[in-house]
Protein backbone atom coordinates (compact mmCIF):
# COMPACT_ATOMS: atom_id res chain seq x y z
CA UNK A 1 0.00 0.00 0.00
CA UNK A 2 2.79 2.12 1.07
CA UNK A 3 4.70 1.70 -2.53
CA UNK A 4 1.38 3.20 -4.40
CA UNK A 5 0.61 5.91 -2.06
CA UNK A 6 3.94 7.42 -1.76
CA UNK A 7 4.28 7.91 -5.69
CA UNK A 8 1.05 8.80 -6.04
CA UNK A 9 1.15 12.22 -3.21
CA UNK A 10 4.52 13.26 -5.00
CA UNK A 11 2.79 13.17 -7.84
CA UNK A 12 -0.30 15.03 -6.32
CA UNK A 13 2.20 17.40 -5.05
CA UNK A 14 3.91 17.77 -7.97
CA UNK A 15 0.68 18.93 -10.08
CA UNK A 16 -0.36 21.14 -7.51
CA UNK A 17 2.41 23.12 -8.05
CA UNK A 18 2.27 23.01 -11.44
CA UNK A 19 -1.16 23.91 -11.24
CA UNK A 20 -1.02 26.42 -9.13
CA UNK A 21 2.09 28.45 -10.51
CA UNK A 22 0.27 28.55 -13.42
CA UNK A 23 -2.15 30.45 -12.20
CA UNK A 24 -0.72 32.53 -9.67
CA UNK A 25 2.01 33.81 -12.46
CA UNK A 26 -0.36 33.98 -14.96
CA UNK A 27 1.60 31.62 -17.91
CA UNK A 28 0.95 32.05 -21.38
CA UNK A 29 -0.23 28.49 -21.85
CA UNK A 30 1.51 28.20 -25.34
CA UNK A 31 4.73 27.85 -23.26
CA UNK A 32 3.44 25.83 -20.31
CA UNK A 33 -0.43 24.53 -19.94
CA UNK A 34 -2.30 23.91 -17.18
CA UNK A 35 -2.18 20.21 -15.57
CA UNK A 36 -6.34 20.76 -16.46
CA UNK A 37 -5.30 21.65 -20.22
CA UNK A 38 -3.03 18.58 -20.70
CA UNK A 39 -5.83 16.14 -18.72
CA UNK A 40 -8.19 17.33 -21.47
CA UNK A 41 -5.93 16.99 -24.42
CA UNK A 42 -5.19 13.44 -22.77
CA UNK A 43 -8.64 13.24 -23.35
CA UNK A 44 -9.16 14.28 -26.59
CA UNK A 45 -6.32 12.15 -27.16
CA UNK A 46 -6.85 8.82 -25.84
CA UNK A 47 -10.53 8.72 -24.95
CA UNK A 48 -11.56 10.44 -28.24
CA UNK A 49 -8.98 8.45 -29.81
CA UNK A 50 -7.31 11.54 -31.96
CA UNK A 51 -3.89 9.73 -30.68
CA UNK A 52 -4.84 6.08 -31.52
CA UNK A 53 -3.30 5.67 -34.46
CA UNK A 54 0.07 7.41 -33.41
CA UNK A 55 0.00 5.14 -30.33
CA UNK A 56 -0.22 2.40 -32.87
CA UNK A 57 1.98 3.29 -34.89
CA UNK A 58 4.70 4.08 -32.76
CA UNK A 59 4.32 0.82 -30.32
CA UNK A 60 4.24 -0.96 -33.45
CA UNK A 61 7.42 0.73 -35.14
CA UNK A 62 9.20 -0.01 -32.02
CA UNK A 63 8.41 -3.33 -31.01
CA UNK A 64 9.77 -4.80 -34.52
CA UNK A 65 12.96 -2.58 -33.96
CA UNK A 66 12.98 -3.93 -30.48
CA UNK A 67 12.62 -7.64 -31.62
CA UNK A 68 14.95 -7.44 -34.32
CA UNK A 69 17.82 -5.19 -32.57
CA UNK A 70 17.30 -7.89 -29.37
CA UNK A 71 17.76 -10.97 -31.96
CA UNK A 72 20.57 -9.65 -33.39
CA UNK A 73 22.32 -8.72 -30.08
CA UNK A 74 21.54 -11.59 -28.15
CA UNK A 75 22.21 -13.67 -31.35
CA UNK A 76 26.16 -11.58 -31.84
CA UNK A 77 26.36 -11.74 -28.29
CA UNK A 78 26.11 -15.94 -28.28
CA UNK A 79 28.10 -16.41 -30.79
CA UNK A 80 30.80 -14.47 -30.15
CA UNK A 81 30.50 -15.69 -26.10
CA UNK A 82 31.45 -19.32 -27.92
CA UNK A 83 33.55 -17.98 -30.31
CA UNK A 84 36.38 -16.34 -28.15
CA UNK A 85 38.31 -15.80 -31.18
CA UNK A 86 36.39 -14.38 -33.27
CA UNK A 87 35.15 -12.35 -30.26
CA UNK A 88 38.68 -10.31 -30.14
CA UNK A 89 38.20 -9.27 -33.52
CA UNK A 90 34.38 -7.92 -34.37
CA UNK A 91 34.12 -6.92 -29.96
CA UNK A 92 35.68 -3.68 -30.12
CA UNK A 93 34.85 -2.75 -33.45
CA UNK A 94 31.30 -3.40 -32.46
CA UNK A 95 31.97 -1.01 -28.77
CA UNK A 96 33.52 1.85 -31.47
CA UNK A 97 29.95 1.70 -33.15
CA UNK A 98 28.13 2.41 -29.93
CA UNK A 99 30.32 5.15 -29.28
CA UNK A 100 28.51 6.91 -32.30
CA UNK A 101 25.51 9.03 -31.63
CA UNK A 102 22.70 7.35 -33.23
CA UNK A 103 20.82 10.98 -33.64
CA UNK A 104 23.77 11.72 -36.14
CA UNK A 105 22.99 8.71 -38.75
CA UNK A 106 19.33 9.44 -38.13
CA UNK A 107 19.24 11.88 -40.97
CA UNK A 108 21.21 9.14 -43.12
CA UNK A 109 18.48 7.23 -42.57
CA UNK A 110 16.25 9.17 -45.07
CA UNK A 111 18.74 8.86 -47.50
CA UNK A 112 18.97 5.29 -47.19
CA UNK A 113 15.29 3.63 -46.32
CA UNK A 114 13.04 6.99 -47.45
CA UNK A 115 9.87 8.41 -45.05
CA UNK A 116 8.46 5.75 -43.12
CA UNK A 117 8.12 2.94 -40.82
CA UNK A 118 11.53 1.57 -42.27
CA UNK A 119 13.89 4.27 -41.21
CA UNK A 120 12.47 3.99 -37.20
CA UNK A 121 12.44 0.67 -36.55
CA UNK A 122 15.96 0.73 -38.01
CA UNK A 123 16.74 3.38 -35.51
CA UNK A 124 14.85 1.21 -32.52
CA UNK A 125 16.83 -1.47 -33.46
CA UNK A 126 19.62 -0.18 -33.66
CA UNK A 127 19.54 1.32 -30.39
CA UNK A 128 18.25 -1.84 -28.75
CA UNK A 129 21.26 -3.90 -30.13
CA UNK A 130 23.93 -2.26 -28.39
CA UNK A 131 22.54 -2.93 -24.43
CA UNK A 132 21.63 -6.77 -25.28
CA UNK A 133 24.55 -7.06 -27.12
CA UNK A 134 26.85 -6.49 -24.30
CA UNK A 135 25.10 -7.60 -21.56
CA UNK A 136 24.33 -11.51 -23.49
CA UNK A 137 28.48 -11.16 -24.04
CA UNK A 138 29.24 -10.79 -20.68
CA UNK A 139 26.47 -13.16 -19.46
CA UNK A 140 28.08 -16.16 -21.82
CA UNK A 141 31.38 -15.80 -19.44
CA UNK A 142 29.33 -16.39 -16.22
CA UNK A 143 28.96 -19.72 -16.01
CA UNK A 144 30.39 -21.32 -13.24
CA UNK A 145 33.84 -23.20 -14.29
CA UNK A 146 32.65 -26.30 -12.04
CA UNK A 147 29.36 -26.92 -14.31
CA UNK A 148 31.53 -26.25 -17.51
CA UNK A 149 34.19 -28.88 -16.14
CA UNK A 150 31.54 -31.50 -15.47
CA UNK A 151 29.78 -31.02 -18.54
CA UNK A 152 33.46 -31.75 -20.03
CA UNK A 153 34.24 -34.26 -18.12
CA UNK A 154 30.61 -36.18 -19.02
CA UNK A 155 31.95 -35.56 -22.64
CA UNK A 156 28.74 -33.27 -23.26
CA UNK A 157 28.32 -31.67 -26.97
CA UNK A 158 29.36 -27.81 -27.24
CA UNK A 159 25.73 -27.34 -28.32
CA UNK A 160 24.07 -29.02 -24.80
CA UNK A 161 26.75 -27.28 -22.86
CA UNK A 162 25.72 -24.33 -23.95
CA UNK A 163 21.71 -24.90 -23.58
CA UNK A 164 21.85 -26.25 -20.51
CA UNK A 165 24.86 -23.99 -18.54
CA UNK A 166 25.98 -20.76 -20.70
CA UNK A 167 22.06 -19.88 -21.87
CA UNK A 168 20.66 -20.07 -18.63
CA UNK A 169 24.00 -18.66 -16.32
CA UNK A 170 23.26 -16.02 -18.88
CA UNK A 171 20.15 -15.25 -18.73
CA UNK A 172 19.84 -12.57 -15.64
CA UNK A 173 22.14 -10.40 -17.91
CA UNK A 174 20.08 -10.90 -21.41
CA UNK A 175 17.15 -9.91 -19.35
CA UNK A 176 19.55 -6.97 -18.00
CA UNK A 177 20.12 -5.89 -21.16
CA UNK A 178 16.33 -6.47 -22.81
CA UNK A 179 15.21 -4.32 -19.91
CA UNK A 180 17.56 -1.39 -21.16
CA UNK A 181 16.08 -2.21 -24.52
CA UNK A 182 12.54 -1.89 -24.14
CA UNK A 183 12.79 1.60 -22.58
CA UNK A 184 15.23 2.92 -25.52
CA UNK A 185 13.40 0.82 -28.72
CA UNK A 186 10.43 3.87 -28.01
CA UNK A 187 13.43 6.77 -27.74
CA UNK A 188 15.05 5.33 -31.05
CA UNK A 189 11.74 5.19 -32.64
CA UNK A 190 10.57 8.63 -31.70
CA UNK A 191 14.09 10.18 -32.76
CA UNK A 192 13.03 8.56 -36.11
CA UNK A 193 9.67 9.80 -36.10
CA UNK A 194 11.08 13.36 -35.38
CA UNK A 195 12.84 12.72 -38.61
CA UNK A 196 11.32 10.85 -41.10
CA UNK A 197 7.95 9.81 -40.78
CA UNK A 198 4.19 10.42 -41.06
CA UNK A 199 2.65 9.07 -38.36
CA UNK A 200 3.76 8.64 -34.87
CA UNK A 201 3.66 10.04 -31.66
CA UNK A 202 6.90 11.47 -32.37
CA UNK A 203 5.77 12.88 -35.66
CA UNK A 204 2.70 14.48 -33.72
CA UNK A 205 5.14 16.05 -31.09
CA UNK A 206 7.19 17.50 -33.60
CA UNK A 207 4.50 19.06 -36.13
CA UNK A 208 2.26 20.03 -33.36
CA UNK A 209 5.14 22.40 -32.21
CA UNK A 210 4.64 24.26 -35.44
CA UNK A 211 1.20 25.04 -34.34
CA UNK A 212 1.66 25.86 -30.47
CA UNK A 213 -0.66 23.36 -29.64
CA UNK A 214 1.96 22.61 -26.61
CA UNK A 215 -1.50 21.04 -24.12
CA UNK A 216 -1.22 18.05 -27.29
CA UNK A 217 2.33 17.88 -27.40
CA UNK A 218 2.16 17.46 -23.04
CA UNK A 219 -0.45 15.04 -23.77
CA UNK A 220 2.01 13.35 -26.82
CA UNK A 221 5.32 12.92 -24.28
CA UNK A 222 2.90 11.52 -21.30
CA UNK A 223 1.83 8.93 -23.26
CA UNK A 224 5.38 8.22 -24.85
CA UNK A 225 6.27 7.70 -20.86
CA UNK A 226 3.21 5.62 -19.92
CA UNK A 227 4.15 3.02 -22.48
CA UNK A 228 7.55 2.99 -21.77
CA UNK A 229 6.66 2.04 -18.01
CA UNK A 230 4.19 -0.16 -19.29
CA UNK A 231 6.95 -1.94 -21.77
CA UNK A 232 9.59 -2.06 -18.73
CA UNK A 233 6.98 -3.51 -16.69
CA UNK A 234 6.17 -5.97 -19.11
CA UNK A 235 10.02 -7.01 -19.49
CA UNK A 236 10.52 -7.20 -15.35
CA UNK A 237 7.71 -9.63 -15.28
CA UNK A 238 8.59 -11.35 -18.28
CA UNK A 239 12.09 -11.81 -16.46
CA UNK A 240 10.85 -12.72 -13.26
CA UNK A 241 8.71 -15.32 -14.68
CA UNK A 242 11.18 -16.78 -16.88
CA UNK A 243 14.42 -16.53 -14.64
CA UNK A 244 12.98 -17.51 -11.63
CA UNK A 245 16.08 -18.73 -9.81
CA UNK B 1 18.75 -45.59 9.48
CA UNK B 2 20.31 -48.03 11.59
CA UNK B 3 24.03 -48.10 10.63
CA UNK B 4 24.64 -50.59 13.42
CA UNK B 5 22.59 -53.02 11.70
CA UNK B 6 24.58 -53.92 8.62
CA UNK B 7 28.43 -54.50 9.99
CA UNK B 8 29.19 -56.63 7.51
CA UNK B 9 29.02 -53.51 4.76
CA UNK B 10 32.55 -52.39 5.82
CA UNK B 11 35.47 -53.09 4.07
CA UNK B 12 38.76 -54.07 4.82
CA UNK B 13 41.34 -53.30 2.55
CA UNK B 14 44.26 -51.99 4.65
CA UNK B 15 47.36 -53.52 2.48
CA UNK B 16 48.28 -52.10 -0.77
CA UNK B 17 48.14 -54.32 -3.25
CA UNK B 18 49.17 -52.32 -6.42
CA UNK B 19 48.05 -55.53 -9.34
CA UNK B 20 44.32 -55.26 -8.47
CA UNK B 21 44.34 -51.27 -8.59
CA UNK B 22 45.95 -51.41 -11.76
CA UNK B 23 42.99 -53.76 -12.83
CA UNK B 24 40.24 -52.71 -11.37
CA UNK B 25 40.88 -49.35 -9.87
CA UNK B 26 42.98 -46.53 -10.55
CA UNK B 27 46.45 -46.31 -10.67
CA UNK B 28 49.11 -43.16 -11.26
CA UNK B 29 52.31 -43.99 -12.23
CA UNK B 30 54.75 -40.88 -12.36
CA UNK B 31 52.71 -38.09 -13.23
CA UNK B 32 54.30 -35.06 -13.89
CA UNK B 33 52.07 -32.36 -15.33
CA UNK B 34 53.96 -28.57 -16.23
CA UNK B 35 52.03 -25.60 -16.93
CA UNK B 36 53.40 -22.99 -19.58
CA UNK B 37 52.45 -19.68 -17.50
CA UNK B 38 53.70 -16.19 -18.65
CA UNK B 39 56.53 -16.50 -16.26
CA UNK B 40 57.93 -19.53 -17.89
CA UNK B 41 56.98 -23.12 -17.44
CA UNK B 42 55.38 -24.13 -13.41
CA UNK B 43 55.87 -27.64 -12.81
CA UNK B 44 52.71 -28.16 -10.75
CA UNK B 45 53.11 -32.24 -10.42
CA UNK B 46 56.53 -34.05 -9.88
CA UNK B 47 56.42 -37.88 -10.48
CA UNK B 48 53.57 -38.43 -8.13
CA UNK B 49 52.30 -41.90 -8.40
CA UNK B 50 49.00 -43.07 -6.11
CA UNK B 51 46.97 -46.27 -6.20
CA UNK B 52 43.16 -46.54 -5.29
CA UNK B 53 42.15 -50.25 -5.25
CA UNK B 54 38.34 -51.10 -6.07
CA UNK B 55 36.45 -50.01 -3.36
CA UNK B 56 39.12 -48.24 -1.59
CA UNK B 57 38.56 -44.86 0.34
CA UNK B 58 41.65 -42.98 -0.22
CA UNK B 59 42.20 -38.94 1.19
CA UNK B 60 44.85 -37.06 -0.42
CA UNK B 61 45.35 -34.73 2.36
CA UNK B 62 47.59 -31.73 1.70
CA UNK B 63 47.32 -28.11 2.35
CA UNK B 64 46.29 -25.19 -0.43
CA UNK B 65 48.33 -25.16 -3.97
CA UNK B 66 49.56 -28.39 -3.90
CA UNK B 67 48.53 -29.19 -6.81
CA UNK B 68 45.32 -31.08 -5.25
CA UNK B 69 42.66 -29.96 -7.79
CA UNK B 70 45.28 -30.64 -10.65
CA UNK B 71 45.45 -34.30 -9.91
CA UNK B 72 41.94 -34.40 -9.56
CA UNK B 73 41.41 -32.34 -13.46
CA UNK B 74 44.56 -35.27 -14.80
CA UNK B 75 42.44 -38.14 -12.77
CA UNK B 76 38.66 -37.22 -14.85
CA UNK B 77 40.80 -36.54 -17.86
CA UNK B 78 40.06 -32.69 -18.14
CA UNK B 79 43.81 -32.64 -18.16
CA UNK B 80 46.52 -34.69 -19.56
CA UNK B 81 49.61 -34.88 -17.48
CA UNK B 82 53.19 -34.12 -19.74
CA UNK B 83 54.78 -37.10 -18.28
CA UNK B 84 53.66 -40.66 -16.74
CA UNK B 85 50.26 -42.57 -16.78
CA UNK B 86 47.50 -42.83 -15.47
CA UNK B 87 45.17 -46.20 -15.64
CA UNK B 88 41.62 -46.52 -14.58
CA UNK B 89 40.36 -49.98 -14.54
CA UNK B 90 43.43 -51.14 -16.93
CA UNK B 91 42.73 -48.02 -20.01
CA UNK B 92 44.68 -45.07 -20.02
CA UNK B 93 43.15 -41.44 -18.72
CA UNK B 94 43.59 -39.70 -21.91
CA UNK B 95 40.69 -37.69 -22.25
CA UNK B 96 37.06 -37.10 -20.09
CA UNK B 97 35.82 -40.47 -19.57
CA UNK B 98 32.47 -41.45 -17.99
CA UNK B 99 33.25 -43.75 -15.18
CA UNK B 100 34.83 -41.06 -12.80
CA UNK B 101 32.08 -39.27 -11.32
CA UNK B 102 33.14 -35.70 -9.64
CA UNK B 103 32.09 -33.44 -6.61
CA UNK B 104 32.76 -30.37 -5.98
CA UNK B 105 33.95 -27.74 -3.16
CA UNK B 106 30.98 -25.87 -4.15
CA UNK B 107 27.29 -27.81 -5.09
CA UNK B 108 27.40 -26.35 -8.40
CA UNK B 109 23.45 -27.63 -9.29
CA UNK B 110 21.45 -26.02 -11.94
CA UNK B 111 19.20 -23.73 -9.93
CA UNK B 112 17.13 -23.98 -12.90
CA UNK B 113 16.43 -27.72 -12.42
CA UNK B 114 14.78 -29.38 -9.94
CA UNK B 115 17.29 -31.71 -7.69
CA UNK B 116 16.27 -34.72 -9.78
CA UNK B 117 16.92 -33.36 -12.78
CA UNK B 118 20.46 -31.95 -10.94
CA UNK B 119 20.84 -35.93 -9.99
CA UNK B 120 20.53 -36.77 -13.62
CA UNK B 121 22.93 -33.81 -15.02
CA UNK B 122 25.85 -36.20 -15.33
CA UNK B 123 23.16 -38.92 -17.39
CA UNK B 124 21.96 -35.87 -19.87
CA UNK B 125 25.48 -34.73 -20.29
CA UNK B 126 27.03 -38.05 -21.31
CA UNK B 127 23.49 -38.45 -24.32
CA UNK B 128 22.29 -41.35 -22.18
CA UNK B 129 18.28 -41.89 -22.18
CA UNK B 130 17.16 -39.51 -19.09
CA UNK B 131 14.00 -41.86 -17.95
CA UNK B 132 15.83 -45.09 -18.00
CA UNK B 133 18.00 -43.57 -14.76
CA UNK B 134 15.21 -42.11 -12.94
CA UNK B 135 14.61 -44.91 -10.64
CA UNK B 136 18.29 -45.42 -9.82
CA UNK B 137 17.90 -41.11 -9.27
CA UNK B 138 15.25 -41.39 -6.91
CA UNK B 139 17.21 -44.29 -5.10
CA UNK B 140 20.29 -42.48 -5.14
CA UNK B 141 18.41 -39.20 -3.10
CA UNK B 142 16.90 -42.23 -1.06
CA UNK B 143 20.17 -42.96 0.10
CA UNK B 144 21.76 -39.62 0.75
CA UNK B 145 18.41 -38.80 2.61
CA UNK B 146 16.58 -36.50 0.44
CA UNK B 147 13.59 -38.20 -1.35
CA UNK B 148 11.87 -35.99 -0.32
CA UNK B 149 13.24 -33.04 -1.83
CA UNK B 150 12.93 -34.62 -5.72
CA UNK B 151 11.08 -31.63 -6.97
CA UNK B 152 12.77 -29.16 -5.32
CA UNK B 153 14.48 -26.52 -6.23
CA UNK B 154 18.47 -26.11 -5.16
CA UNK B 155 17.87 -22.50 -3.30
CA UNK B 156 15.41 -24.23 -1.23
CA UNK B 157 18.07 -26.67 0.41
CA UNK B 158 20.15 -25.95 2.91
CA UNK B 159 24.51 -26.15 1.83
CA UNK B 160 25.01 -29.75 3.14
CA UNK B 161 21.91 -30.79 1.28
CA UNK B 162 22.97 -29.10 -1.50
CA UNK B 163 26.43 -30.79 -1.55
CA UNK B 164 24.74 -34.16 -0.62
CA UNK B 165 22.51 -33.70 -3.97
CA UNK B 166 26.15 -33.48 -5.49
CA UNK B 167 27.14 -36.42 -3.87
CA UNK B 168 24.41 -38.15 -5.67
CA UNK B 169 25.11 -36.71 -9.15
CA UNK B 170 28.17 -37.57 -9.07
CA UNK B 171 27.47 -41.68 -8.70
CA UNK B 172 24.13 -41.56 -10.88
CA UNK B 173 25.86 -42.83 -13.67
CA UNK B 174 27.74 -45.77 -11.53
CA UNK B 175 31.48 -44.41 -11.99
CA UNK B 176 34.12 -46.83 -10.69
CA UNK B 177 35.71 -43.41 -8.97
CA UNK B 178 34.29 -41.31 -7.13
CA UNK B 179 36.02 -38.13 -6.95
CA UNK B 180 35.64 -35.72 -4.40
CA UNK B 181 37.88 -32.06 -4.33
CA UNK B 182 37.71 -30.51 -0.86
CA UNK B 183 33.35 -31.31 -0.94
CA UNK B 184 33.03 -30.31 2.75
CA UNK B 185 35.29 -26.95 3.00
CA UNK B 186 32.45 -24.96 2.33
CA UNK B 187 30.43 -26.43 4.92
CA UNK B 188 30.12 -25.12 9.30
CA UNK B 189 31.47 -27.44 11.08
CA UNK B 190 28.76 -29.27 12.72
CA UNK B 191 27.25 -29.68 9.42
CA UNK B 192 30.69 -31.20 8.19
CA UNK B 193 30.95 -33.76 10.96
CA UNK B 194 27.47 -34.84 9.99
CA UNK B 195 28.29 -34.85 6.38
CA UNK B 196 31.82 -36.77 6.92
CA UNK B 197 29.43 -39.50 8.72
CA UNK B 198 26.79 -39.50 5.91
CA UNK B 199 29.51 -40.41 3.57
CA UNK B 200 30.87 -42.90 5.24
CA UNK B 201 27.34 -44.54 4.93
CA UNK B 202 27.19 -44.07 1.44
CA UNK B 203 30.58 -45.24 0.32
CA UNK B 204 29.98 -48.17 2.42
CA UNK B 205 26.54 -49.34 0.55
CA UNK B 206 27.56 -48.52 -3.09
CA UNK B 207 31.59 -49.94 -2.53
CA UNK B 208 32.75 -47.44 -5.09
CA UNK B 209 36.37 -46.53 -4.88
CA UNK B 210 36.99 -42.67 -3.44
CA UNK B 211 40.05 -40.28 -4.03
CA UNK B 212 39.09 -37.38 -1.54
CA UNK B 213 40.97 -34.64 -1.49
CA UNK B 214 40.86 -32.60 1.64
CA UNK B 215 42.82 -29.85 3.68
CA UNK B 216 41.58 -30.94 6.74
CA UNK B 217 43.74 -33.74 8.78
CA UNK B 218 40.15 -34.79 10.94
CA UNK B 219 38.57 -35.35 7.55
CA UNK B 220 40.68 -37.51 5.89
CA UNK B 221 41.45 -39.77 8.92
CA UNK B 222 37.59 -40.20 10.08
CA UNK B 223 37.10 -41.04 6.43
CA UNK B 224 40.06 -42.32 4.83
CA UNK B 225 41.35 -46.44 4.67
CA UNK B 226 44.92 -44.93 3.50
CA UNK B 227 46.17 -40.82 3.64
CA UNK B 228 48.43 -39.51 1.14
CA UNK B 229 50.20 -36.69 2.03
CA UNK B 230 50.81 -34.43 -0.42
CA UNK B 231 54.29 -31.96 -0.38
CA UNK B 232 53.85 -28.56 -2.59
CA UNK B 233 55.44 -27.11 -5.50
CA UNK B 234 55.63 -29.11 -7.23
CA UNK B 235 53.15 -31.46 -6.00
CA UNK B 236 53.91 -34.66 -5.04
CA UNK B 237 53.29 -37.57 -2.70
CA UNK B 238 55.55 -37.14 1.23
CA UNK B 239 54.35 -39.87 2.97
CA UNK B 240 51.00 -42.19 3.60
CA UNK B 241 49.19 -43.26 6.09
CA UNK B 242 47.00 -46.73 6.96
CA UNK B 243 44.21 -45.64 9.38
CA UNK B 244 43.79 -48.63 11.57
CA UNK B 245 40.64 -47.64 12.68
CA UNK B 246 37.75 -49.92 12.12
CA UNK B 247 34.42 -48.99 11.15
CA UNK B 248 31.60 -47.92 11.09
CA UNK B 249 33.58 -45.05 12.33
CA UNK B 250 31.34 -42.78 14.79
CA UNK B 251 31.54 -39.49 16.44
CA UNK B 252 32.80 -41.47 19.59
CA UNK B 253 35.79 -42.45 17.02
CA UNK B 254 36.82 -38.99 17.12
CA UNK B 255 36.86 -38.62 20.57
CA UNK B 256 39.37 -41.34 21.22
CA UNK B 257 42.45 -41.37 22.14
CA UNK B 258 44.03 -43.70 19.10
CA UNK B 259 42.00 -41.43 16.81
CA UNK B 260 43.48 -38.33 18.39
CA UNK B 261 46.64 -40.13 17.93
CA UNK B 262 46.80 -40.04 14.31
CA UNK B 263 45.77 -36.48 13.66
CA UNK B 264 49.15 -35.89 16.03
CA UNK B 265 50.93 -37.53 14.14
CA UNK B 266 49.94 -36.58 10.53
CA UNK B 267 50.39 -32.67 12.17
CA UNK B 268 54.17 -33.94 12.79
CA UNK B 269 54.28 -34.99 8.95
CA UNK B 270 53.51 -31.73 7.65
CA UNK B 271 55.43 -29.56 10.12
CA UNK B 272 58.50 -31.36 8.62
CA UNK B 273 57.60 -32.44 4.94
CA UNK B 274 55.02 -30.36 3.59
CA UNK B 275 56.47 -27.67 1.95
CA UNK B 276 52.95 -25.67 0.41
Amino acid sequence: MRRILAPLAALTVLLAVWHYSVFFFSVDPTVLPSPADVGSALYTGLVRGTLHVHVLATLKAAAMGFVVGCCAGVGLGVLLGEFRVGARFIFPVVVALQAMPVVAIAPLLIVWLGIGTESKVFLAAIVCFFPTFVNTFSGMHASKSELLDLYKAAGASRWLTLRDVKLPSAAHFIFTGLQIAVVLSLTGCVVGEFIAATSGLGYVIKSLAGQLDVSMMFAAIFTLSALGMACGLLVRTLHRAIVFW
Amino acid sequence: MNRMAQPNLWPVLHTVDTASAYKAGLSIRDVSLTYGTSRGPLRALDNLSLDVKPGEFVAVLGPSGCGKSTLLKLVSGLLSATEGEIHLKGRPVKSPRSDVGIVFQQATLLPWKTVLNNVLVPVRAMGLPVKNYRDKALDLLKLVGLEAFANHYPSELSGGMQQRVAVARGLIHDPALLLMDEPFAALDAMTREHMMIELQRIWASTHKSVLFITHSIQEAVFLADRVLIMGGRPGRVVDELVVPLERPRTVETMARKDFNDLLGHLRHVFGEKSTC
